[in-house]
């Protein structure tokens, strides 16, 4: 950064366009940013490993908003097409500093919570779920109280079990629902004979693994969403940035 | 795990990582091994539904981002709003005025060559071979040539390299400090946005320019104004030579003084409607209570047009002069005026002849017979008579033409000549020099003509055209018209007229003699009295056509002194013009530059231009420091600085010193930056 501060003001001194050599400072960098990208699909190549990769990553968009301020001191610059790249340049950054974020405290939340679900399967473990809890439920048939839990099910648990979850839960995962539904079973328990009542700790392990998998699920569904964001608007930083390095260098004062 | 805990199954393993699509069949053991294929085809068909996989999903937002990106980019660029597109910020006003009417691409071509293709694909292509050399700088010349030549636009301060390197050198001597070391650069060329840049919306200051910025260039470079500036170097005071002649110390001493007057500056000196510059007052205004009447008797004399020496008859006669005046008959006296001189080298067949006769009075001037001098003489007559017919029939073109062919300048030969009247050479010449004065009643009634010389009975003449007017009757004239020569005239042993020694010796002044001492010979008119306002007359004494100038500033007067120090005249013509006595009296005050070819200012106006900028009226406009003595202070009476009074070069009064302006000049106050008082487009006064 010093070395950048040094750079500008040297500019300045000879009366050259300070923007212009921070442009260019800035192109390298955003083009180190995008080769992180390159390095996970070119696995072959002895590179250093992927993790020294990422942190020169994270570095490098740090250093790299300081150098978009020493280029632009007003932070969106005038003009449409510049204005735009601009705040298409500040999302990227601020998805970069949201994903520096949210890879680093996901998965501790994540190994926190037992069960190791992959994203594509989420539906099918769902499914596993439900299915589970309905014959858990079929099952208890022949117990005198399980008319009680039945109902419990039909109206608490069967839609809890079949739909996905809520984009309110996505959005932000809470165990208030666990915690209810949990609660509501505990409630029953007065009714229940002890045999249902061991029975009944089996739906409520299931409940809890539903919960589970929805936060696996709202977890993981963040972090694919932080990832296509900055992912697809790194290509079209990319493809703007090149669009304004020939502008500026077909038009700049000379 | 808990006791309560359910096992779960396992999901199906048919899936790997980077498939398209994900098989959703609920079971443990699908139909199919390998899952859906890349085309979403399902190898049990029916049995499932097939899903898109996250990762494909990403990746397929991934593309649609860059084809989206592409494809509003080529929209942005392509279409006819594409300037307005990638205009990177509103124009400074005046620049948006400007190109206000103009369409939005061409508007973007005023300045950028490149925008001037109309293709999208040209904006980027390199192959524009008609704009390579067209560089930003030649697009901003092109409306601000005004200011200062394209040839200096690029030269640091728009000065000659050659000129800046002189005085660069010349103020080198100064304290280094740290700052001489900071990175700078070779500022030659330097192009127009390397300070000015555009495009920073419309309130933007183009002319600003940072304080590094202008030292970056500089070889001595400094703090601030309070720290490090150099210190003023004689300023504000001019180092040529004063256009006045005029000692302020003089005048506060002893002339206001000796009249109990004060001497305020005040009376001469006002603040410029411009409000930047102090005026001087007009000479009428400030110096005519004292200097009217001293210069009006200096300048009465004023200067010849024509001048007709006195030729011998023998000499006349046998060059076949029979319009030669006959009062310029006799021995050999007189000479030409300087501007006769002039005149007479606009002919060709004269020039040669006047190079070989002295300058002045030809009286010691032998001219025996068959001698080149006499040629020389018979010549130079010839042409004063063809002159004197040129002006009768072609009028002041006449003259003009005369002056440009000696080289004088077409502007100041018509404000010499103005008004000229162009019978009154030759009506003296056919009439009234044509009267003998030699024993006729013409001389005896010397006292008529005395009388009409002094004009007591002229008719008016306010222009002073005729102040002789041969028309108008005189009491004895028209004996001295009609009256044939005399015998006397024509007889060769009568020696009076071609004995120089027959001449009276106490002959009244501004009279050629004739030798007849004991007649009333004529005198010059009294142009003072009869020519108050100035003007062209007749001196049947000297045998010239004059002018006597009006007063100070004269116009005619004015474009002599500048014909005689501007025009590529001969040494001898040019000194002899100095010399005239009206030309010597406007040099007591005026003076003409040093520098070579000469000129002369008629006013002292403030030097404008240069490197450094001061505007009185902000200062003025602050009581404390309204007085003009705060900071023109009168230097010590040093020899140099007495000698001003003379046409010294020497300052009468004290430099200002930078601390007396960095007292409020201060980034706190009245500010210090560089182009609060300098200026980067300077132009350099020759």
């Amino acid at each position: 950064m010093l070395l950048l501060f040094a750079g500008a003001w040297l500019t300045d001194a000879v009366l050259a366009h300070r923007a212009v050599f921070t442009g260019w400072t800035l192109l390298a960098l955003v083009l180190l940013l995008a080769m992180l990208g390159v390095r996970k699909k070119l696995v072959m190549w002895p590179l250093l490993s992927t993790a020294t990769w990422v942190r020169v990553h994270f570095f490098s968009g740090l250093f790299c908003v300081f150098a978009f301020l020493c280029h632009v001191p007003a932070g969106i610059a005038d003009g449409a097409f510049e204005g735009s790249l601009s705040l298409l340049f500040w999302i990227v950054a601020g998805s970069g500093l949201y994903g520096a974020y949210i890879t680093r405290v996901a998965p501790r939340r994540l190994r926190a919570i037992p069960g190791e679900y992959r994203y594509d399967r989420i539906p099918w473990h769902r499914n596993a779920l439900a299915s589970a809890a309905r014959e858990l439920i079929e099952e208890l048939e022949s117990s005198p109280d399980q008319p009680i839990l039945r109902t419990f099910y039909d109206e608490r648990l069967a839609r809890y079990f079949a739909a996905g979850a809520k984009p309110a839960f996505l959005v932000r995962p809470s165990g208030s629902r666990r915690r209810q539904l949990l609660a509501e079973l505990t409630e029953l328990h007065r009714y229940f004979s002890p045999e249902l009542r061991q029975q009944c700790g089996r739906l409520a392990a299931l409940i809890r693994a539903r919960d589970d998998l929805d936060f696996h699920h709202a977890l993981q569904l963040r972090l694919r969403l932080w990832l296509a964001v900055h992912g697809g608007l790194t290509s079209s930083l990319v493809i703007a940035i090149a669009a304004h390095v020939l502008l500026v260098m077909r038009f700049k004062g000379t | 795990m808990r006791d309560t805990d359910q096992l779960l199954p396992e999901p199906p393993a048919n899936d790997r990582p980077g498939d398209r699509y994900v098989c959703t069949f609920p079971g443990q053991k699908p139909p199919c091994v390998g899952g859906p294929g890349r085309r979403r085809q399902c190898p049990a068909a029916g049995a499932c539904r097939v899903r898109m996989s996250a990762w494909y999903r990403q990746r397929l937002a991934g593309i649609g981002c860059t084809m989206t990106s592409l494809l509003l980019l080529t929209a942005a660029l392509a279409g006819p709003w594409r300037a307005a597109v990638v205009a990177p910020g509103e124009l400074t006003q005046p620049h948006a005025q400007i190109l206000s009417g103009q369409l939005r691409s061409d508007r973007c071509a005023a300045c950028h060559p490149a925008a001037k293709e109309a293709g999208f694909a040209s904006w980027f292509s390199a192959g524009q071979a008609a704009h390579d050399r067209v560089r930003m700088t030649d697009q901003c010349m092109d409306c601000h040539h005004v200011k200062f030549g394209r040839d200096l636009a690029r030269s640091p301060h728009n000065v000659a390299a050659d000129q800046l390197r002189q005085m660069t050198r010349s103020v080198r001597n100064r304290e280094s400090s740290w700052h001489d070391a900071l990175p700078g650069t070779s500022p030659d060329p330097l192009e127009c946005a390397a300070c000015h840049r555009e495009h920073h919306g419309a309130r933007h200051d183009l002319r600003f320019v940072s304080n590094q910025q202008c030292q970056t260039c500089h070889a001595d470079r400094f703090a601030s104004f309070s720290k490090g500036h150099p210190e003023f170097d004689n300023w504000p005071y001019r180092s040529d030579k004063n256009p006045i002649r005029f000692s302020h110390a003089t005048h506060a001493r002893d002339y206001y003084a000796k009249r109990n007057e004060s001497f305020n500056c005040a009376t001469c000196h006002s603040l410029h409607p411009d409000g930047t510059t102090m005026q001087t007052a007009s000479f009428e205004a400030a110096c005519a209570s004292c200097h009217a009447q001293p210069l009006e008797t200096a300048i009465d004399s004023g200067f010849a047009l024509l001048e007709f020496p006195r030729l011998p008859n023998s000499l006349v006669d046998q060059a076949g002069l029979d319009r030669w005046p006959t009062r310029a008959r006799g021995s050999l006296a007189g000479g030409l005026s300087p501007l006769t001189t002039l005149l007479l080298r606009g002919d060709n067949d004269v020039a040669q002849a006047l190079d070989q006769l002295p300058v002045g009075e030809w009286d010691r001037l032998g001219i025996p017979p068959g001698s080149t001098a006499r040629s020389d003489v018979q010549a130079v007559a010839q042409g004063l008579i063809r002159l004197v017919d040129a002006v009768e029939t072609e009028g002041q073109a006449a003259l003009a033409e005369r002056l440009q062919h000696a080289g004088v300048e077409y502007g100041t030969a018509l404000s010499l000549i103005r008004e000229f009247p162009v019978s009154l050479a030759a009506d003296a010449i056919s009439r009234a020099w044509q009267q003998t004065d030699l024993t006729s009643r013409s001389v005896l009634r010397g006292p008529p003509l005395l009388r009409l010389a002094s004009g007591r009975e002229t008719p008016d003449a306010p222009d002073g055209n005729s102040l002789l007017d041969p028309q108008q009757p005189d009491a004895g004239g028209d004996l001295l018209l009609s009256e044939p020569p005399t015998s006397a005239l024509l007889d060769p042993l009568n020696a009076p007229l071609n004995d120089p020694l027959s001449d009276p010796p106490l002959s009244a002044p501004g009279t050629r003699g004739n030798g007849d001492d004991s007649r009333s010979l004529p005198q010059s008119p009294d142009a003072t009295r009869l020519l108050p306002t100035g003007g062209w007359y007749r001196d049947d004494a000297l045998m010239t056509i004059r002018y006597r100038p009006a007063a100070h500033a004269d116009t005619r007067l004015t474009a002599l002194i500048e014909l005689a120090l501007e025009s590529p005249i001969d040494p001898k013509t040019r000194e002899g013009l100095l010399a005239l006595p009206a030309v010597r009296a406007c040099f007591e005050c005026h003076q003409a530059s040093d520098r070579e070819p000469a000129s002369i200012a008629w006013t002292a106006a403030p030097a404008r231009g240069g490197f450094t900028r001061f505007s009185h009226g902000p200062h003025m406009s602050i009581s404390q420091i309204s007085s003009c003595t705060h900071c023109h202070q009168m230097a010590e009476p040093t020899a140099a600085v007495k000698s001003v009074s003379d046409g010294g070069n020497a300052n009468e009064f004290a430099p200002i010193k930078r601390f007396q302006c960095a007292v409020c000049h201060t980034p706190e106050a009245a500010g210090d930056s560089c182009t609060q008082c300098h200026r980067y487009h300077a132009t350099i006064p020759d």
